[in-house]
C-alpha cells in the first residue's frame, strides 16, 4: 500500500472501531472477497462486528466470556510447568528428547508493533540457529511470530507453537480449545485452525528460505493441533497434512492487493465514521489504554443508529455488497444487509441455492410474477416456462398457502 | 505402439509388480494406473502367471467389469479353465457362449472346487461363507471399491493384489458421509485407502503408462495424479480424425470447434457468460448441434489398432454430464435428432469406459458459485479422460471466474487427508489453463 | 433447493406468508411427547447450564447447574434431572411404548448425546463415582444421539427440521433453525407481517448456546456465586450462596419462558396437520428400537464409545436402506412431495389419455406376453425411453416409457405396463395420474465376517478401550 493510500485507508475508517489486522481478518476476507463493504473494511481496519453495536442491529455474536476463559484456561494447562503437557506429546508423537529447551516469547515484550517486531526478529535468530543445526536453539518457541507484508505493510502473525527437534524439520502447532472426541471434531473448526497453521507455515517457509535454508526439507508440511481429549481439559496431539491448505494460503496472500482496488471505487472523502472532525476531537479521550477503549467503544454506540445507517448505505452505494445467509453468523453487517437484501427481495436471502434456480431473475417479487403468468423477458425464457409449470402443478395439486 | 520406451517402462513395471506378487513375501500389493493404463493387461498377466500354482479368486465391483476380465483372459488362453461366480439374477452365460473355457455359475459350492474363479465383490460377499479361502484374491477397479465391499471379501485369501485408477471418483453416500471421515474405521474409504491406511508400507507400484489417451490428454491429465508420472502410448501421428470441410455460416462456431478438436485433442466451446439452470437448454441444443455436426461432416479415425481411416460410429461418440437431469434432456433431444446410439451419462456411470470422441459438460458451466460437489476432481477426470482422439469441453464464458481468486473454505476431518474441494479448485484451474489454447467461442 | 421450494419460497417472502410445502405431516407425533430444551455453556460442550422439559406448557421441570463447570455441581445437577426425568421415560415405555423426545434443534439433539457420552461409561463407585441415575439416564442419552443418525427417526424430534420440513418461509435454511423466528414465520400474530414477527422473534434462546451478550450477565453472576461458594462457611455464606444461586436462576428462568412457549406453539403447529399414512409404521420401528436398546442395557450389554469397522459397516447399510425408504415413503404418501418430484424431472403427472388393456409384446423366447399400454398427457417432463416407474396410487404397478411425443397441447407419454396388470387395477383414461420411481427393492445383505480381515487391522494393533471412563480432572472451576 503506498503511502497515499494507506492514508486513504486511516481516513475511510476515522475513528470507527478498530480491528487490527491478523490471520483472522485474513481468512474472513477470503470467504467473501466479493463484498465491497467487507474488502474496504478489511482494508480499512474497521471492526465490523462492533459496528452496529447499541443500535438494533447489532451483531449477537463475539465470543462468550465462558469460551474466553475456556481458551485461556487450557492454555495455561497445557503450559503448566514449563510446558510439561506440551513436551509430554511432543515426546510421544515425535520423539522430542525429554530435556527440550523451550523458550517464551510473550513474557518479555509488549503487546504493541514494537514487541511484535521484536519478537519476530528473535524468532529469526531461533529459526536461523535450526537451519545451522545449532544444537542450542530452543527446540520449542512459545509465541513465536512471522510476519509477511500484506496490502504493503508489514504484519505480524503469532504462532502458538514452533517445534523442531535439532537438526529437524520445524514444525507448526495450533492450540484450541474445542474437544476432540472419540477421534472426531467439528470439521469447520477443524477446517480454520488447520487454514491458519497453515499460513504460519506458508511464512515459516519464507522465514527458512529467507536465512538461507530449504523450505521443502527444513519445515514439515504437517499441521500439529492440540486440543482438549473428550471431556476435560487434557490435551492431546493431532498430525494432520496441510499441503492443499498451504497452496490455498500463498493464493489469498496473493489475492490480498485487490483489497486496495476497493478504495479507487470509494468517492473521495467517504468513511465508516459519520461524525463530524468536530464530534470526533470531542469523543477523544486519555488515560491508560484499556479506559480509552472503553471510553471510545461508548462515545461510538452513542453515535445514533439512523446516522450510521445512512453512512453504510452511502459506502453500499459506492462499493456494493454481497449479502448471503451465512453472514449472520460472521460479519456484524449481516442484519443490515439482510434487510437491504429483504427490501429488494433479492434472491440472496434465500441463500445462493436459489441463484441457481433462478439464474437471470433479478427479485423474488419477479419471481413470483413470471410464475404467475407475466411476459418473460430475453435470457428469462428457461426459468419462466418452468416457474409456470411449477405453479399450475402446485395449485392443481393443492398445495401452497392452504395455512 | 510406436512410443518405445513408454511402452517399455510399462513392461517393466507390470513385470515389476507379477514377480513380486508371484514371490509372495508382500500379503498386499497396490498397482496404481492412470485412466486407460491397461489395467486389464496386468490384471491378466498376474493371473496367467499365477495360474500355474496357485487357486485364486478374481474380483471387481461390476459386472460388466468381470465380463471384460473373463473375455480378455479366455481369449489370452483358450486352456485355462475359468467359472464365472454370478448373482442369480444376472446369467452372463450367453456372453462367453464362443469361449470353451468359460463355464458360468451362481452356486458357490460348485464354483469352490475350481481353481480361477471371477466374481464381482458382492457376489464373492454373499459367497464367502460357503467358500474356502484360496492362495491369491486380485481385485481390480481396487479405488472404485469402498471399505466396506473389502472388508467382506478380504479374508478369503493372504496374498492380495489391488489394481485400480486413482483418479477417479470415489465412493460415495447417500446420507452424510462426515459420519464416519477421517476414523480408520470409515467404510467409505476405497478398498485401497483403507489398506493403505492400516499398512502404510504396503508397495504401491506405479504404472507410468496410458494406452487409451493420446499425448494431448495425457499431459492434461497429470494434474489428477499427484506423483504418478506417466505418458502416452503413442505418439503424436499415431492417431487421426479426419473430417470433411466444414461450410457456411450458421456452423461457423461448431465447425471451428470440430477443427480445433480433430487438429489438436481439445477444444474448448464457450457460451456466453449468462446465469443459467442448471440442465441449460442452450448448453444441450449446442452439443446437440455439436455432434450433429459432427456426423454431418463424414467422421473418419484411424488409430495404432486399426491403421486404416474408417468412419467413426455413433456409439464410439459419447457426452459426458454432471446430473442426470441434463443426462436426461440430451438423451431425449439426441433422440429426436436421429442420434440414438451416441452414448449420454453421467461421469458416475461412465467410470472405466472408452470412446473416440468425447463431449464434456463442463461441471461448472453456468454456476453462480461453486460448491464441493462440482470441484469434485474425480468427477472432472473422469470426464476428460474417456476419450481416445479428441475431448470437446462445453461450458460458459463465466466459469473461469469462477476459479479466480480464493477456494471457499473447506472443513477438515482428522485423519482424513485429502481434500477434494481445493485440490478439485487446482485441478478445475489447471484444465481451464490448458484449455485457453483450444478455446472458441459461440 | 428443488424448484418447487424456490418458488414456495419465493412466494412466501413476497407475500409474508409461510407456504405448506407437503399435503401431510411426515412426522409421527405421540400424544404427550416430552417437550426438552438443554443450555451448555458457550465453548463448554459437555456442560449442563440448565434444563427444561415437561408433558405439557403447564408441566415445566427446569433445573440449573449455577456452576456446570464444576464436576459435583454437575453431577448433582443431573442427578435432580434424572430422578424426574427417568420416572417419566419409565412411564411412556411401559408396556411396549417408547418416550418421544421433542427438543428446539438438532444442535438440542446433540447436546443430549454429549451429556450422554459424559456419563455413561461412568461408575458407581470409586474416586469418580456418580448415582446409578445418572448413568442410566446417561446412557439412554448416548443411545439417543446416535439413533439420531437414523432417516426419519422419531424418538428425539428437532422442531425447526419437522416444522421446515413441512412449510417453506421466506427466510433462509439457517435462519429456519431459529425455532422462535421459524415459528413466527409460520404462524406470526394476528396482524403482524411475517417478516416483523420473525425479526422480533430473534430475541428468543432455544439454545443450546446462548447470545453472548447475555453471556457477560451470567457471568457476572456466577463469579459471584463461586466467590459465595468458596467463603469460609458460615450463616451469612449460606445466605450469599444461596442469593446467587437464585439469580442464576432467575436469569435461566427468563431465557426459557419465552422458548418454552415457542416450543408448545410449534409442537400445536406441527400437530394440526394431517399425519401421512406410513408415519405411524416408522414409529413402530422407532418403538421397537428403543425397546431392544432397554434390553441390552437391562441385560448388561455396554455400547462402545467408538464402533468398530463392523459396526459402521452394518450402520451405513442401516441408513442408507433407511434413506431410500423413507424417500420414497414421503412421494408415495404425499401428492405436493410427487409434485416435487415431477419437477424436479424424476416423474410424471398428466391426465390418462388412452389404455389399451389388451396390448402385447413378443418375449425373447416368441411368447406373447400382455403388456397393457397407457398414454399421459403431461405439461412438461423428459424422460428418457426405457425409464421404469410406478404408479403412486399403487405401486404394484409398474411401468416403463415407451415413447414421448411433443405437441401443442402437452406431451404425450406412452407408457408400457410391466407388472401388475393381472391383479391390479389399472388406471382409467380421465384419471389423473402420478408415476413416480419405483420404491426401493429390499436389499438382504450378506453376513458380516466375524473376524476382522488383515488388510483393515492397524498395525501396531492397539486395542481401543471398550468403555473409556475419562478420569481426568473435569473441574476447572474447584
Amino acid at each position: 500500500m503506498k503511502k497515499s493510500q494507506a492514508e486513504r485507508a486511516e481516513s475511510v475508517r476515522g475513528d470507527a472501531p478498530r480491528k487490527r489486522r491478523s490471520v483472522r481478518t485474513l481468512a474472513a476476507f477470503g470467504q467473501n472477497p466479493g463484498c465491497g463493504l467487507a474488502t474496504l473494511a478489511f482494508t480499512a481496519e474497521v471492526d465490523l462486528d462492533s459496528y452496529l453495536q447499541g443500535t438494533p442491529m447489532s451483531a449477537p455474536f463475539g465470543q462468550s466470556p465462558f469460551a474466553i476463559t475456556r481458551g485461556l484456561t487450557f492454555e495455561a494447562n497445557v503450559k503448566a510447568n514449563d510446558y510439561a503437557p506440551l513436551r509430554a506429546l511432543l515426546e510421544e508423537h515425535l520423539d522430542f528428547p525429554k530435556a527440550a529447551k523451550t523458550k517464551n516469547l510473550r513474557e518479555l515484550h509488549e503487546k504493541n508493533s514494537a514487541g511484535m517486531a521484536t519478537r519476530a526478529d528473535e524468532t529469526r535468530s531461533i529459526v536461523e540457529a535450526h537451519v545451522k543445526k545449532k544444537a542450542s536453539a530452543p527446540n520449542l518457541i512459545d509465541g513465536g511470530v512471522l510476519s509477511a507484508e500484506i496490502l504493503g505493510q508489514r504484519w505480524y502473525f503469532e504462532a502458538d507453537a514452533i517445534a523442531a527437534r535439532t537438526s529437524e524439520q520445524l514444525r507448526v502447532g495450533e492450540m484450541k480449545s474445542f474437544p476432540v472426541v472419540d477421534g472426531r471434531t467439528e470439521p469447520d473448526k477443524l477446517g480454520s485452525a488447520l487454514d491458519q497453521a497453515a499460513t504460519y507455515i506458508l511464512l515459516l517457509e519464507e522465514m527458512v528460505a529467507a536465512c538461507g535454508g530449504d523450505p521443502t526439507t527444513l519445515v514439515s508440511r504437517e499441521a500439529m493441533i492440540i486440543t482438549p481429549r473428550n471431556m476435560a481439559l487434557s490435551p492431546m496431539l493431532s498430525l494432520q497434512s496441510v499441503r492443499s491448505r498451504i497452496e490455498r494460503s500463498r493464493r489469498l496472500l496473493a489475492s490480498a492487493p485487490r483489497a486496495l482496488d476497493v478504495l479507487d471505487t470509494l468517492s473521495a472523502t467517504r468513511t465508516f465514521d459519520p461524525r463530524t472532525k468536530a464530534e470526533r476531537e470531542q469523543a477523544a479521550t486519555s488515560g491508560s489504554p484499556s479506559a480509552q477503549a472503553k471510553a471510545d467503544a461508548a462515545a461510538w454506540q452513542a453515535v445514533p443508529a439512523k446516522r450510521r445507517l445512512a453512512q453504510l448505505d452511502i459506502l453500499r452505494e459506492d462499493v456494493g455488497n454481497a449479502y448471503a445467509p451465512g453472514c449472520l453468523s460472521s460479519c456484524g453487517l449481516a442484519r443490515y444487509c439482510r434487510a437491504h437484501a429483504q427490501a429488494t427481495s433479492s434472491p440472496c436471502v434465500m441463500g445462493s441455492a436459489v441463484e441457481r434456480t433462478l439464474p437471470g431473475v433479478s427479485s423474488l417479487k419477479r419471481a413470483v410474477s413470471l410464475a404467475d403468468g407475466a411476459k418473460a423477458k430475453a435470457g428469462e425464457q428457461a426459468v419462466a416456462q418452468m416457474l409456470t409449470f411449477a405453479n399450475d402443478l402446485i395449485a392443481d395439486v393443492g398445495g401452497g398457502d392452504r395455512t | 505402439m510406436t512410443n518405445k520406451t513408454v511402452v517399455s517402462k510399462a513392461d517393466a513395471a507390470v513385470e515389476q509388480v507379477v514377480s513380486r506378487f508371484m514371490a509372495g513375501k508382500d500379503p498386499a500389493i497396490v498397482a496404481r494406473a492412470p485412466a486407460g493404463a491397461g489395467k486389464s493387461s496386468l490384471v491378466r498377466a498376474a493371473v496367467l502367471r499365477a495360474a500355474e500354482k496357485k487357486r485364486m479368486f478374481v474380483s471387481a465391483p461390476t459386472n460388466a467389469q468381470i465380463a471384460d476380465l473373463v473375455e480378455g483372459l479366455a481369449r489370452a488362453n483358450p486352456a485355462l479353465p475359468l467359472v464365472v461366480l454370478h448373482a442369480t439374477s444376472q446369467d452372463p452365460s450367453y456372453r462367453f457362449s464362443a469361449l470353451k473355457n468359460v463355464t458360468c455359475t451362481s452356486k458357490a459350492d460348485q464354483a469352490d472346487a475350481e481353481p480361477i474363479v471371477l466374481a464381482t465383490l458382492d457376489k464373492l460377499a454373499y459367497s464367502a461363507d460357503k467358500l474356502g479361502a484360496r492362495d491369491a484374491l486380485i481385485i481390480d477397479e481396487a479405488y472404485q471399491a469402498d471399505s466396506a465391499k473389502f472388508f467382506h471379501v478380504s479374508n478369503l485369501a493372504k496374498r492380495q493384489l489391488l489394481v485400480g485408477d486413482s483418479g477417479q471418483l470415489s465412493p460415495f453416500t447417500t446420507v452424510d458421509a462426515g459420519l464416519w471421515r477421517g476414523l480408520a474405521e470409515d467404510p467409505l474409504q476405497t478398498a485401497v485407502g483403507v489398506l493403505l491406511r492400516n499398512h502404510p508400507s504396503t508397495p504401491v507400484v506405479p504404472l507410468p503408462i496410458t494406452r487409451r489417451l493420446p499425448p494431448s490428454a495425457a499431459s492434461l491429465a497429470r494434474h489428477f495424479y499427484p506423483g504418478l508420472d506417466f505418458d502416452a502410448a503413442t505418439s503424436v501421428g499415431d492417431r487421426a480424425w479426419v473430417l470433411d470441410a466444414g461450410k457456411g455460416k450458421a456452423t461457423a462456431a461448431l465447425d471451428a470447434a470440430l477443427n480445433e478438436a480433430s487438429k489438436s485433442g481439445w477444444a474448448h466451446l464457450v457460451l456466453p457468460d449468462e446465469p443459467v439452470l442448471v440442465s441449460d437448454p442452450a448448453a444441450v441444443e449446442a452439443i446437440v448441434g455439436l455432434i450433429a455436426r459432427l456426423f454431418e461432416r463424414q467422421p473418419r479415425v484411424r488409430c495404432e489398432k486399426v491403421k486404416t481411416l474408417h468412419a467413426l460410429q455413433p456409439k464410439q461418440v459419447a457426452v459426458a454430464v454432471s446430473h442426470t437431469l441434463q443426462r436426461d434432456m440430451l438423451r431425449t433431444t439426441l433422440d429426436e435428432a436421429g442420434l440414438t446410439d451416441v452414448h449420454v451419462d453421467t461421469a458416475n456411470r461412465l467410470q472405466g469406459l472408452e470412446f473416440e470422441v468425447v463431449v464434456a459438460w463442463h461441471p461448472l458451466a453456468g454456476l453462480p458459485d461453486v460448491d464441493a460437489f462440482h470441484l469434485d476432481p474425480g468427477r472432472l477426470c473422469v470426464m476428460l479422460t474417456r476419450h481416445r482422439h479428441a475431448c470437446i469441453v462445453v461450458g460458459r464464458a463465466s466459469d473461469a471466474d469462477l476459479l479466480d481468486g480464493v477456494a471457499p473454505p473447506a472443513p477438515a476431518f482428522l485423519g482424513y487427508e485429502e481434500e477434494p474441494l481445493l485440490d478439485g479448485w487446482e485441478a478445475h484451474r489447471a484444465v481451464l489453463d490448458h484449455l485457453e489454447k483450444h478455446r472458441l467461442f459461440l | 433447493m428443488s424448484v418447487m421450494t424456490t418458488l414456495l419460497g419465493a412466494r412466501a417472502h413476497v407475500e409474508s406468508r409461510a407456504q405448506r410445502r407437503t399435503t401431510f405431516r411426515h412426522v409421527h407425533l405421540e400424544k404427550k411427547p416430552i417437550l426438552l430444551f438443554g443450555y451448555q455453556l458457550a465453548g463448554e460442550p459437555f456442560s449442563m447450564a440448565s434444563v427444561a422439559w415437561g408433558l405439557g406448557p403447564k408441566d415445566l421441570h427446569h433445573v440449573v447447574c449455577p456452576e456446570p463447570r464444576n464436576r459435583t455441581l454437575s453431577v448433582t445437577a443431573f442427578h435432580a434431572m434424572a430422578s424426574e426425568l427417568l420416572p417419566v421415560i419409565d412411564k411412556a415405555t411401559s408396556p411396549k411404548g417408547a418416550p418421544q423426545f421433542v427438543v428446539p434443534n438438532p444442535a438440542t439433539l446433540d447436546l443430549l448425546g454429549r451429556w450422554g457420552r459424559r456419563f455413561a461409561f461412568s461408575e458407581t463407585t470409586g474416586e469418580w463415582a456418580v448415582p446409578a441415575d445418572v448413568i442410566r439416564l446417561a446412557r439412554l442419552f448416548f443411545f439417543l444421539g446416535r439413533y439420531a443418525r437414523m432417516p426419519g427417526q422419531q424418538l428425539v424430534v428437532p422442531l425447526t427440521d419437522a416444522l421446515s420440513f413441512h412449510w417453506v418461509t421466506g427466510q433462509s435454511t439457517l435462519e429456519n433453525q431459529q425455532l422462535a423466528a421459524l415459528s413466527a414465520w409460520i404462524r406470526p400474530d394476528d396482524g403482524v407481517d411475517a417478516h416483523d414477527a420473525a425479526l422480533a422473534a430473534e430475541h428468543v434462546e432455544p439454545g443450546p448456546v446462548t447470545d453472548p451478550n447475555e453471556d457477560e450477565k451470567l457471568a457476572t453472576l456466577v463469579e459471584a456465586y463461586n466467590l459465595a461458594r468458596r467463603a469460609s462457611p458460615s450463616a451469612a455464606q449460606k445466605k450469599a450462596m444461596a442469593a446467587a444461586e437464585q439469580a442464576i436462576v432467575a436469569h435461566w428462568t427468563a431465557h426459557l419462558q419465552p422458548a418454552w412457549a415457542v416450543g408448545w406453539r410449534a409442537v400445536s403447529l406441527l400437530r394440526s396437520l394431517e399425519e401421512a399414512p406410513t408415519a405411524p409404521e416408522r414409529w413402530t420401528d422407532d418403538v421397537g428400537a428403543w425397546n431392544r436398546e432397554l434390553q441390552r442395557q437391562q441385560e448388561g450389554k455396554r455400547s462402545r464409545a467408538r464402533a468398530t469397522t463392523r459396526q459402521l459397516i452394518w450402520e451405513r447399510q442401516m441408513l442408507e436402506d433407511r434413506q431410500a425408504r423413507l424417500e420414497s415413503a414421503w412421494i408415495y404418501d404425499d401428492p405436493m412431495l410427487a409434485a416435487e418430484q415431477v419437477l424436479e424431472g424424476r416423474g410424471l403427472r398428466g391426465k390418462i389419455i388412452k389404455v389399451d388393456l389388451e396390448a402385447s409384446e413378443k418375449s425373447a423366447k416368441g411368447r406373447t406376453l400382455t403388456r397393457p399400454i397407457v398414454v399421459i398427457r403431461c405439461t412438461g417432463s423428459l424422460l428418457p425411453a426405457q425409464t421404469r416407474l410406478c404408479w403412486a396410487s399403487n405401486a404394484k404397478v409398474t411401468v416403463e416409457v415407451e415413447s414421448t411425443t411433443r405437441h401443442k397441447n402437452g406431451v404425450d407419454v406412452v407408457l408400457k405396463v410391466t407388472g401388475g396388470m393381472k391383479k391390479e387395477r389399472l388406471p382409467e383414461v380421465d384419471d389423473v395420474a402420478f408415476f413416480l420411481r419405483p420404491p426401493p427393492a429390499f436389499i438382504k445383505r450378506p453376513h458380516l465376517p466375524e473376524a476382522i480381515p488383515w488388510s483393515h487391522t492397524p498395525e501396531p494393533a492397539t486395542v481401543a478401550p471398550l468403555q473409556p471412563i475419562d478420569q481426568d480432572v473435569e473441574a476447572s472451576v474447584p
